[in-house]
């Protein structure tokens, strides 16, 4: 199959419309082609990574537990902008494991190696 | 590499555009549209930024906007397509 | 030959959505080809052909009833997306428009991997 990498671009906190779930599922799909998937989050996005959150209390599904099933479809690749984090005064504190957080700088470079960019 | 931005939100409502500028790499360029016309007169844009700006005529107009610092090139909407191959790919921040 | 595929995800009551429909147009003008356009998110709400707007106003369902018939586009909707805002596919009570084809993601990704470029709109 022919190949084109997507980077999917979360910009929306955890429960912020369907953002969140209609971009993960997106990944699922592109992942379950085979195509190269990446997961990038800046500004309030980065809130999709926080550790102990809990949907149910707010009747929310709780699609972030889902995260953990993306290296079963060979989406393995995670970056999350520091800069980002700093700003909102997070840590590294995440539900997944092998998150690579990047300068802004880096975090950008990284983005413009994907054939394209869908953002959420 | 290079992209194409299109900024299609006011930086008067919301904080896309310093998003983008986050990201904003030595080829990128930015086409203002839709609500994107507002951030003509926006001093996050205003503020020397050496990248090409575009911002699409009639959108501007509808809304009353005028590129009083010509910091952005004028095109209408007939003209946008062609764009999108010139750059390596396209964002779309709404 | 360089191609474009569509995401449409604004609904047809959203202003954005002229200028889509006016995007696709001038592509199609400038002889670019439009491989098809995949409706996501509240984008499936065009395909509902029980909205009413009143007749002195834009209707985009007529746009893109108009862009199928004339240049042969293939208007995907997401069938999960759809269900969510309301279309119904029983043909009893069917309430989608016959221009839009029922998809899934899939054709969001073969779309995506044929198209010189995406255009999320």
């Amino acid at each position: 199959m022919q190949q084109k990498s997507l980077a999917i671009l979360n910009s929306s906190s955890s429960f912020d419309r369907t953002q969140g779930r209609d971009a993960l599922d997106i990944a699922l799909i592109f992942g379950s082609y085979e195509q190269r998937v990446a997961l990038f989050f800046q500004g309030e996005g980065v809130r999709q990574l926080v550790n102990r959150q809990q949907a149910d209390i707010i009747q929310a599904k709780d699609y972030l537990a889902t995260f953990s099933a993306l290296p079963f479809y060979d989406v393995e690749e995670i970056y999350v902008c520091q800069h980002s984090l700093t700003d909102r005064a997070l840590t590294t504190d995440f539900h997944l494991d092998n998150v690579s957080v990047l300068s802004a700088g880096d975090f950008a470079k990284k983005l413009q190696q994907f054939d394209m960019v869908l953002r959420f | 590499m290079s992209t194409l931005h299109l900024m299609r939100t006011s930086a008067y409502q919301q904080n896309d555009l310093t998003q983008c500028l986050d990201l904003l790499q030595a080829n990128d360029a930015i086409v203002l549209l839709d609500d994107g016309c507002y951030n003509l007169s926006h001093h996050l844009l205003t503020a020397n930024i050496s990248n090409p700006i575009y911002h699409i005529n009639e959108h501007a107009i509808a809304r009353a906007m005028l590129d009083q610092k010509k910091i952005s090139q004028a095109i209408t909407l007939a003209e946008l397509p062609a764009l999108f191959f010139t750059f390596d790919k396209v964002i779309t921040w709404q | 030959m360089q191609s474009l595929a569509f995401i449409i995800t604004t609904s047809p009551l959203d202003n954005r959505t002229v200028t889509s429909i006016n995007l696709i147009t001038a592509a199609l003008h400038n002889n670019i080809k439009v491989l098809g356009v995949f409706f996501y998110q509240q984008g499936v709400c065009n395909a509902n052909k029980d909205i009413i707007i009143a007749s002195d106003e834009f209707q985009p369902l007529k746009a893109w009833q108009n862009l199928q018939q004339k240049y042969d586009i293939p208007l995907h909707l997401c069938v999960t997306a759809g269900e969510k805002h309301g279309l119904i596919v029983e043909e009893q009570q069917a309430n989608i428009d016959d221009v839009f084809t029922l998809s899934g993601l899939g054709e969001l990704v073969e779309l995506s991997i044929q198209a010189t470029r995406v255009i999320q709109l």
